[in-house]
């Protein structure tokens, strides 16, 4: 009965084809929604071992939004304090303990998204945020603390369409881009902004004080003892080791989460709509014909498997429409800011066929339900 | 000759909102295999009633219909869609063809719904068509074909499944008159091939081509002619 299926398809093109489209917009968001939340994920375990044997110190929380915050941006240091940290604290790097200022360049797309930062660090000491990342493009290093230069991350670069040898437009300066980073694929550096930090906190007018100083352990046996040291002598002061770091970004995943999950499941029930109305506005049209059917003996299950057959049919056009949509919307939108895994495609088409098939059991067991002979009487 | 459908004191009835409508009251009747037999009446005197219930489309309140002989008021739905299917062919005064197929689709659909093979299939529905006169329309869906032309395509679809018996709600009803003729032609033919048809009709043409014709008045089979 397929090639019936597809017959009675053709023959209402118009509605066939919205249907294709709904379900088609639905997959499309949900392929989009997931490979977010896989790649948010799968950057954090990246994120995270970038950090090993690193200790941020930095201001108490303000609110309990802070507490999660990672990196932790509103955070506010005075120069004194950063000193004696750097000079008080034992059993750190001395080289590769640093001051940073952080700044955020623009929103997050969603909570928890991907945003780009400006993170400002001391020139000369570029290794201790960036580790051995190379330059695709210009260099790596800034010429001096005080030069006005960025170095910008590879997708960051792309996202905010920055070209190296021109400039970039940050905080109302056009500021000559110096180099652009190979693709390192982690969000703290492949999306941000790096700026030489007295020029920074210049631009920001923020002369006196950073964002955090960041604590190489001088062993990853010396974290603990770090971190105990600090909450000691600097007791106005917190620190985030790796363990809090994975905390605070758990934290806030949960919120991503949920909001992504929302809007994931109910594009899963928007197509399961979509294809509900619609079977159900045709199995209403088309009552003649299926009594017709009934009557010359088709039996029951042949309705069944007619009706849903045809739904499925809508559903699985419109997840294989959707699949390209939605890596064309990624591409357009957000200029490969958001990777979609190729693992996530079979689940989008699956959530496009599971709605063509739970769409399409209530206008078929509806279909079944008709009496040939009030169908034939029906106008 | 055997007996191939029986009524046995037929009741029907109706409600209408809050009106009871007798619309059969007490029919007996036999047609035996090879009969062509035509009932007419007038307008609600139950012909159609009569004819739905004998084709397994409806129930009937009291009352026993017998298909060769086995009772089929009491039968499963499955038992009698499967009669529906191989044993009676339906002609419906609307054609009711299903208007995605073409002519050939909505006579290979019945068979198809029989499991007949798809060889079997294209040879039989072409055959069929060509036999009521519609062989060079094969390919034409119902809205491109007249109003005789989509008759003849269900006539072939009522005859796909070899039944033992034809049933024509009002056959010519929704025809013009030369059009009518050649369909009447048709019954006389096939009845002359031995089919067994049982017929609802106005025309005057039909039943003179039937074997035996029966009048309808409220709800009763008054006389035969």
């Amino acid at each position: 009965m397929l090639d019936i299926a597809f017959k009675n398809l053709w023959a209402r093109k118009t509605r066939s084809i919205l249907t294709v489209m709904g379900v088609a917009v639905c997959v499309m968001l949900y392929l989009f929604l997931v490979g977010t939340t896989g790649y948010v994920e799968g950057n954090m375990e990246k994120e995270i071992a970038n950090y090993t044997g690193q200790i941020y110190v930095k201001s108490p929380a303000v609110s309990g939004l802070t507490g999660a915050e990672f990196p932790p941006v509103s955070s506010v240091i005075d120069s004194i304090s950063v000193e004696r940290v750097l000079e008080e604290t034992p059993g750190i790097d001395k080289d590769k303990s640093i001051p940073i200022l952080f700044r955020t360049l623009n929103r997050e797309p969603y909570p928890g998204g991907p945003r780009n930062l400006a993170v400002c660090l001391p020139a000369g000491k570029e290794a201790v945020y960036i580790g051995d990342t190379g330059a695709a493009m210009g260099s790596n290093r800034f010429t001096d603390d005080t030069s006005a230069e960025a170095i910008v991350g590879k997708t960051a670069a792309e996202y905010l369409k920055v070209e190296w040898g021109k400039t970039i437009s940050i905080a109302g300066q056009d500021i000559p881009v110096r180099g652009i980073l190979e693709d390192t694929g982690i969000q703290a550096t492949n999306l941000t902004v790096f700026l030489p930090l007295r020029y920074a906190q210049s631009l920001f007018r923020q002369p006196d004080s950073v964002s955090a100083v960041l604590l190489t352990a001088s062993s990853a046996g010396e974290v603990e003892n770090v971190v105990n040291a600090i909450k000691t002598r600097f007791p106005k002061l917190e620190t985030m080791s790796q363990v809090e770091m994975a905390r605070s970004m758990n934290d806030m995943l949960i919120g991503m989460h949920t909001f992504m999950g929302g809007i994931r499941n109910m594009a899963a029930v928007i197509a399961v709509v979509v294809v509900l109305v619609v079977m159900f506005m045709s199995v209403s049209e088309r009552t003649r014909e299926i009594g017709t059917l009934r009557a010359i003996g088709a039996r029951k299950r042949t309705v069944l498997s007619l009706i849903i057959q045809e739904s499925f049919i809508l559903s699985l056009i419109g997840g294989v429409v959707g699949v390209p949509v939605g890596y064309l919307m990624n591409a357009i939108m957000y200029k490969g800011l958001i990777v979609i895994e190729a693992a996530d495609i079979p689940q989008s088409i699956a959530v496009a066929m599971v709605a063509g098939i739970v769409g399409g059991i209530y206008p078929a067991w509806r279909a079944t339900r008709v009496n040939p002979l009030q169908a034939l009487r029906y106008e | 000759m055997e007996t191939i459908v029986e009524a046995r004191e037929l009741r029907r009835t109706y409600r209408l909102d809050k009106v009871e409508v007798e619309a059969l009251r007490g029919v007996n009747l036999a047609v035996a295999e090879g009969e062509f037999v035509a009932i007419v009446g007038a307008s609600g005197s139950g012909k159609s009633t009569l004819l739905h219930i004998l084709g397994l489309m409806d129930t009937p309140t009291s009352g026993e219909a017998l298909f060769r002989g086995r009772g089929v008021t009491r039968m499963s739905d499955g038992e009698r869609t499967k009669l529906r299917l191989r044993d009676i062919g339906f002609v419906f005064q609307t054609f009711n063809l299903l208007p995605t197929l073409t002519a050939f689709g909505n006579v290979e659909i019945a068979l198809r719904l029989a499991g007949v093979s798809r060889s079997v299939r294209k040879e039989k529905a072409k055959e069929l068509l060509e036999k009521v006169g519609v062989g060079h329309r094969l390919n034409h869906l119902p809205r491109e074909l007249s109003g005789g032309e989509r008759q003849r395509v269900a006539i072939a679809r009522a005859l796909a499944n070899s039944p033992k018996l034809v049933l024509a709600d009002e056959p010519t009803g929704n025809l013009d008159s030369a059009a009518g003729m050649a369909i009447a032609g048709l019954f006389h033919l096939l009845n002359k091939e031995k089919q067994t048809i049982m017929l609802v009709t106005h025309n005057r043409e039909m039943t003179q081509q039937a074997t035996r014709t029966l009048i309808m008045r409220d709800g009763q089979i008054t006389d035969a002619l």
